[in-house]
């Protein structure tokens, strides 16, 4: 069985995968036994219907049983024992029965599930009230997964949320995209609102890391995160207005409770982290063997170019060449750059409370290096949540959270100058690191690999303190009063110092520095009432306001011309240049929230925002953004009330719509000029951007179907939602016509649709005492499409992706490799258009950046103190260029400029020869070409992509001491050909799937322990 | 007491309301907005310092476009192709950042006039709106003999549809209304010496220019010998002196730069080992003439060799990036009243024999072995040579070959491709087509 579960769904085959597991409920079945002392009897639910299934222990003893699928069970029991009648979903009874032969057992159903509470739009909601569609997510199993921010460790564990990581460097920015995209030019990233704090997510980074960025997520400690919800549909985001159409996260953190003694917490792990595979490079012979064989046929191609075998570059020395290929060294560099490096982190918490004051504080310290040197990630931080009550009606309190987020960061992105993995990865391998004179010496136009390593000088330091302040009164005992003042403050310092023996520092050193501020406060007021009316009526009401500012200053400075290697500051250089930027952008909002609810059946609600933002035109100051659901809880009619095995049923619908205001910029709608431009040193200014008075935000109309139903006493819970989202006003930067003297207009010109669906399932599969086994699974499918695009968007290096219409976002744009002719050796690409040539009007679409499927599995068992926890994530059916590839398989045309991969050894030679690698010829023509769909590869994978084992130490005198290991992405099964299929070399939004010169995710292995006393 | 409560909240929520307006109105500090952005003297004159900021972020890349076209560059990283094909794709020159420079001079020609400043004179007034349509016919000559007639655009964009429909003009329509352009410029300037900035004398020597581009002699040599003429105007000693130097006597209009305003023109020429990217070399045949002394003469100091034994550019080779852009120089006028007195209706060989040997002896070459008996053709063809060897980095050398009519012969014995006529003016840019209905690619391309 175990087996078969960590069979991985990559078959595809879901539906035969879950009735299996369904059949697995029934496989557990009871070992009736008779005898002397036999007791029979029939366990039911409250209403009298059968439940099989069910545990019944003799307590103090390993003996038991299990009820049969009519729910009677035979037990042997002497006289005085105590039985214990237990089932997943209902409250456990203890009974010491007499001599008696036809016991019922009536069990009541448990709340708790139900119950459960979960944070919404300003406020909170009894699960089984909830209309809109949730997802809250326990964030224990994930975090010690070591990629530094938090959303990065929720991969896979979200139904309908996908998360890339783009990069193995810890703490920089991954791809979070709640059902799909929904904006070309503006921003795709869900909105973070952490304890009711409005959180920049925007990367402040402006070094150039070849496209990469940091993530100010991860200036957040996991640790202190006592639960995140995912708000996906309209009438759960509704709330959020103008800033909640692509998804919002509500972040809760921890914080302490009333009447508890003072509870302390440590938590410590130690791991290492390494790649799980490198590139596979050809040696320096079988380098130059393609470049001969590539001189050769061009020669033979085009004889005025006067190749011939006698004048091959790889001829004898004598002969005036580089040596015979047999003669080339071959070097490692790869070797040099990459490493095992070290993971720590320690979190300590204290929280308690008295009967008037609660608290929790929290310090972190957490230090990731890469497994490409010398990038380290390193964070402290520390929390203080306290909640105060000053008379039974009025509470107030803070939460405050402080990191200081230190980087050290190489180029791990494109770019040749400074670009360390680049360096390493694409400098051809036969050629030496040293010169004649044994100089260390770059090539190819890269930096040389161990100068870099040890000249390389670019850090960064993100202070960022995110707080909260609010005051709640209970005005009546229905209508509760809450006031919050909110900041969010982020100060950071980046400075990068270049010396002589780099290229960026030729031919006399160069620095740069930049200190950003952003500051975002935030005050909100609501009102919320709720009333009964008569038995079966109840409405609540939400009134609210909030008022936002966000203010972003810059200052940079950069210097030229450094006496010496040993002056850094820009002070001491020659040349200096400065420059400073401030925006601000304005938000005020009113909403509210009407929900009614008729006797626990029928569900209700309707809200509305409205928000005016300083950065819409003019004309378009206000936006409204309302939304509509209802809910059917069918369990609690009469027909199905005596159903026991479905213990609940929700149906549920919902429309509204949201908008999206971000990457609008603060100041987009206004006709501007701009000053600096200068001349002489006099002081000039010029236009930078046309007025558009009716510049908006985007518009996204979603609507959702769904159903939550349980099944056994919520043995068995599945979710699911059906929704189809639709996007207009999108944000489109309009290329303008050269006589305006623009080059571009903002415009809500684009359309994009997205529609699917999202399933879940959690099933406790076994459960009593001493042993539990509780899997969940979660799959989701978006279809993204471009619905009004006037003119194609080309992308990324070398135009590989193209926005379309007609097509979804990020598409691939190639010329389709058909097969490379067993008799030329040369590559036939399909001839879209027919007209005998390849030409440019032969690039096809061919897939997209995106899924067909993708989700996670994940299995946990308890057994005793011990504990096991495997989290599987896959994804099916989207495309990754590999970009790397392309260069490293030129097939000798770039010659000593770029490396060549192992694979281009596979190339055709001789007629007959069946291979999909064609004869060396030019480069970016015919076999070699631009975009060609050779490189464009299948990056479906599954991932085991967290494996836990704990053990809970029984240690008198502490509460609890557990010891695990854990490791994360054990292995990773796909066809994709490079490291990593997550891999993706800008963090630029048009510009994802090109996989260039980016460090894999690591494997890495972590010991640790908790202790709580 | 609940009442209470309610009314401070309802007056709070009233006071805010208010309030709101206010909170949505954000003004930029970087930037001021379009309404009233050229209201005086000052504001008149900082729009005006904008559009030579506008004419840097042109200059080079159109200098190189055409030269590029040229058989003097080539690009480093593709030697063989001397004469590079040009497709749209890969189209230079500058299109759009030309029509840039030309908006911001609309917006000038445009406003200044109804400026209401009781200091801002009429002389102030009429040295920037001078300097305004210079910078204009400037551009737009510039446009016209990278690309041919183009759209016409005289009023500032103030929205995105401001110019829709405008079509393009023929070359005639579009050298009229540069002459237009020149014209008031020449009214509205004053004949100062300001070598980094538009004066009456700027105006006569791009007049020179564009009349020889028009083979209007007579005005082509008037204008130039105007230049001439003034003293101020000196072709200076050693030839490397006026780019090594800076706003030397040799200068007419020379765009400036600095360390604090970069010229980042030398990272295009300049090897690695100097801190440039190598993009672009003097072609190789064009660098053995340059060292020929009975040639090149001292103008081989245009170029440095360097340690792999390639031959770079210097002429905008300051690594702070301070190395100025030649717009006007005096030796381009010699030259012109050279080739204007050989090809008039009334030939002077003599007086252009005299002119093309001042250039060659300030470069310690020996004078010219033609004699006034030589006649128009082999005076016309040493003075197009001179051009090329005095001139060849600057932008000159396509144009120079094109209007004389030689581009199958010359440009055509290197790339057969390039005896198609067609290829006499270079591709408008793809993405410009693309984004502009009204703009029709140029033919053969």
């Amino acid at each position: 069985m175990k087996n078969y579960l960590f069979k991985s769904p990559r078959s595809g085959r879901s539906g035969q995968w879950i009735a299996l597991l369904v059949m697995l409920f029934w496989s557990v079945n009871s070992n009736a036994y008779a005898g002397p002392g036999e007791l029979t009897g029939k366990v039911t639910d409250k209403d009298g219907a059968a439940l099989p299934g069910v545990n019944i222990q003799i307590k103090g003893t390993t003996q038991g049983t299990v009820t049969d699928t009519d729910g009677n069970f035979h037990i042997d029991v002497a006289e005085g024992q105590e039985l214990v009648v237990s089932f997943i979903g209902y409250v456990s009874q203890q009974l010491r029965p007499g001599r008696q032969s036809n016991l019922t057992v009536k069990l009541d159903a448990d709340q708790r599930q139900l119950n459960e509470v979960v944070v919404v739009g300003y406020g909170t909601q009894e699960r089984k009230n909830v209309i809109g569609s949730i997802t809250k997510v326990d964030p224990t199993d994930v975090k010690s997964i070591p990629v530094g921010s938090f959303d990065a460790q929720l991969q896979g564990k979200v139904p309908g949320v996908q998360i890339t990581s783009n990069t193995g460097v810890p703490g920089e920015a991954v791809t979070v995209r709640v059902r799909g995209a929904t904006s070309i030019n503006g921003d795709n990233d869900p909105l973070y609102v952490i304890d009711g704090v409005f959180m920049n997510s925007n990367s402040m980074q402006t070094t150039n890391t070849g496209g990469k960025a940091t993530s100010p997520i991860a200036d957040i400690n996991p640790n202190d995160i006592e639960s995140l919800e995912v708000l996906k549909d309209a009438e759960a985001t509704a709330l959020y207005g103008s800033r909640g159409a692509n998804g919002v996260i509500l972040i809760t953190t921890k914080r302490g409770k009333y009447n508890q003694k003072a509870k302390v917490s440590l938590n410590a792990s130690y791991g290492w982290a390494k790649a799980a595979k490198l590139w596979d490079l050809a040696t320096g012979p079988e380098h130059a063997q393609l470049v001969n064989e590539w001189w050769i046929n061009t020669g033979k191609d085009t004889p005025s170019l006067n190749r011939t075998e006698a004048n091959r570059p790889f001829r004898p020395v004598s002969e005036g060449g580089r040596g015979l290929p047999e003669e080339q060294k071959t070097y490692d560099r790869l070797g040099e750059v990459f490493q095992t490096a070290p993971l720590q982190n320690y979190d300590l918490s204290v929280s308690g409370g008295t009967a008037s004051t609660k608290y929790y504080i929290g310090g972190g310290y957490t230090k990731q290096e890469s497994i490409l040197k010398p990038i380290t990630f390193n964070r402290a931080s520390f929390k203080v949540n306290l909640d105060q009550k000053i008379s039974d009606k009025v509470h107030v309190g803070v939460s405050n959270s402080f990191a200081r987020t230190f980087r050290n960061q190489a180029r791990a992105g494109d770019g040749p100058a400074g670009g360390l993995l680049q360096a390493a990865l694409h400098t051809p391998t036969y050629l030496s690191p040293a010169n004649e004179n044994g100089e260390l010496v770059g090539r190819a136009g890269f930096d040389n690999v161990t100068l870099l390593l040890q000249n390389y000088d670019v850090k960064s330091v993100s202070l960022r303190y995110i707080g909260n302040l609010y005051a709640e009164a209970d005005i009546l005992p229905n209508l509760k009063f809450r006031t919050s003042w909110g900041l969010d403050f982020n100060n950071y310092d980046e400075n990068e110092y270049w010396n002589t023996f780099l290229i960026t520092g030729s031919p006399n050193g160069f620095a740069s520095a930049n200190n950003g501020q952003a500051t975002t406060w935030l005050n909100e007021q609501t009102l919320s009432y709720r009333q009964k009316l008569g038995a079966k009526h109840t409405f609540g009401i939400l009134l609210g306001n909030t008022i936002q500012s966000d203010l972003n200053t810059g200052t940079a400075a950069t210097g030229r011309g450094f006496a010496n290697n040993s002056f850094k500051l820009i002070s001491s250089a020659a040349t200096t240049t400065g420059s400073s930027s401030w925006s601000k952008k304005n938000l005020a909002s009113f909403f509210s929230r009407v929900d009614y609810n008729y006797g626990g059946k029928y569900l209700l609600d309707f809200s509305i925002r409205a928000d005016g933002s300083s950065s819409f035109g003019a004309d378009r100051r206000w936006g409204y953004f309302p939304s509509i659901g209802g809910g059917w809880r069918v369990k609690q009619e009469g027909f199905l009330k005596n159903v026991a095995v479905i213990s609940d049923l929700k149906i549920r619908a919902s429309y509204g719509v949201t908008g999206n205001q971000n990457g609008l910029g603060s100041f987009a709608a206004l006709g501007l000029w701009n000053s600096g431009s200068s001349y002489q040193g006099n002081p000039g200014i010029a236009p930078q951007q046309l007025a558009n008075p009716d510049l908006q935000w985007e518009r996204t109309n979603q609507l959702n179907a769904g159903a939550d139903i349980s099944f056994f006493g919520d043995r068995l819970g599945i979710e699911f939602n059906v929704y189809r989202k639709y996007t207009s006003n999108g944000l489109l930067s309009l290329t303008l016509p050269a006589t305006t003297g623009f080059a571009n207009y903002r415009s809500n010109t684009a359309e994009i649709s997205n529609k699917g669906f999202e399933l879940a399932i959690r099933s406790v599969n076994f459960q009593n005492s001493a042993f539990s086994w509780i899997t969940t699974f979660n799959v989701a499918r978006n279809i993204n499409k471009i619905e009004k695009l006037e003119n194609p968007l080309e992308y990324g290096s070398r135009s590989l992706i193209l926005l379309q219409q007609g097509h979804p976002l990020y598409s691939f744009w190639v010329y389709k490799q058909l097969y490379v002719d067993p008799q030329t050796g040369n590559t036939v690409y399909e001839d879209v258009n027919k007209d005998g040539k390849i030409t440019v009007a032969d690039r096809q679409i061919n897939g997209s950046i995106w899924p067909k499927f993708f989700g996670g599995l994940t299995n946990s068992v308890t057994y005793k103190g011990f504990d096991l926890n495997a989290f599987l994530a896959f994804s099916y059916g989207n495309k990754v260029y590999n970009h790397n590839k392309f260069f490293g398989e030129s097939g000798g045309a770039r010659d000593a400029a770029r490396v060549i991969f192992a694979s281009n050894n596979a190339r055709w030679q001789k007629p007959g020869d069946v291979t999909d690698v064609p004869r060396p010829d030019g480069v970016n023509v015919n076999n070699y070409r631009d975009g060609g769909s050779r490189w464009l590869e299948d990056g479906s994978f599954v991932r085991l992509r967290n494996l836990t084992v704990g053990y809970t130490v029984p240690v008198r005198h502490i509460s609890s001491l557990r010891i695990y290991a854990t490791a994360s992405n054990l292995f990773t099964i796909t066809k994709y050909t490079g490291l990593d299929p997550e891999s993706s070399s800008s963090s630029a939004q048009n510009e994802q799937g090109i996989d260039l010169g980016t460090p894999p995710q690591p494997r890495s292995f972590q010991l640790g322990f908790n202790l709580t006393f | 007491m609940m009442m209470k409560k309610l009314n401070i909240g309802l007056i709070l929520a009233a006071l805010w309301l208010s309030s709101c307006s206010d909170l949505l109105n954000t003004e930029p500090e970087q930037n001021i907005s379009d309404e009233g952005v050229i209201v005086d003297e000052k504001s008149a004159n900082t729009a005006l310092v904008g559009v030579y900021d506008a004419l840097q972020g042109y200059a080079t890349s159109n200098i190189i476009g055409v030269d590029l076209a040229s058989d003097n560059v080539v690009n480093y990283n593709n030697q063989n192709n001397l004469v590079p094909d040009l497709t749209p794709n890969n189209a230079g020159g500058g299109f759009s950042a030309i029509y840039k420079m030309i908006n911001q001079a609309n917006f000038i020609i445009h406003l200044v006039p109804g400026v209401q400043d009781g200091f801002f004179t009429q002389e102030e007034r009429n040295q920037v709106l001078g300097e305004a349509y210079f910078l204009r016919a400037l551009g737009y000559l510039d446009l016209v003999k990278t690309y041919g007639g183009v759209q016409l655009v005289l009023t500032p964009a103030t929205g995105p549809d401001t110019h829709k429909g405008t079509k393009r003009s023929t070359a005639q329509e579009t050298y009229a209304q540069i002459g237009a352009d020149l014209d008031q410029a020449e009214q509205l300037l004053k004949e100062t010496i300001n070598r980094t900035r538009a004066t009456r004398f700027s105006v006569y020597a791009l007049k020179a220019r564009y009349f020889t581009y028009l083979q209007n002699w007579e005005q082509a040599e008037i204008n130039a010998s105007k230049v001439i003429a003034q003293a101020g105007f000196k072709l200076v000693k050693p030839y490397s002196a006026f780019f090594t130097g800076k706003t030397t006597d040799e200068s007419i209009f020379e765009l400036v730069y600095s360390t604090s305003d970069r010229n980042s023109f030398y990272t295009n020429w300049l090897s690695p080992a100097d801190g440039g990217r190598h993009d672009y070399i003097p072609a190789r045949e064009f660098v053995s003439l340059l060292l020929d002394p009975a040639k090149g003469g001292a103008r081989k100091s245009l170029l440095k060799q360097t340690a792999e034994g390639s031959w770079d550019l210097i002429q905008y080779g300051k690594p702070d990036g301070s190395s100025s852009v030649f717009v006007l120089r005096i030796a381009e006028q010699y030259l012109i009243r050279a080739e204007a007195r050989a090809s008039k209706a009334t030939p002077d060989f003599t007086g252009a024999l005299a002119d093309l040997n001042t250039i060659r002896s300030r470069s310690d070459v020996p004078a010219s072995a033609l004699t006034p008996a030589s006649g128009k053709e082999a005076i016309n063809l040493a003075i197009l040579e001179e051009r090329r060897l005095e001139l060849p980095f600057e932008g000159h050398r396509f144009v120079d070959v094109v209007r004389t009519g030689r581009s199958a012969t010359i440009f055509g014995a290197i790339n057969a491709n390039r005896k198609n006529p067609d290829f006499n003016i270079l591709p408008i840019p793809l993405s410009a087509i693309q984004t502009d209905a009204d703009l029709i690619q140029n033919p053969g391309y």
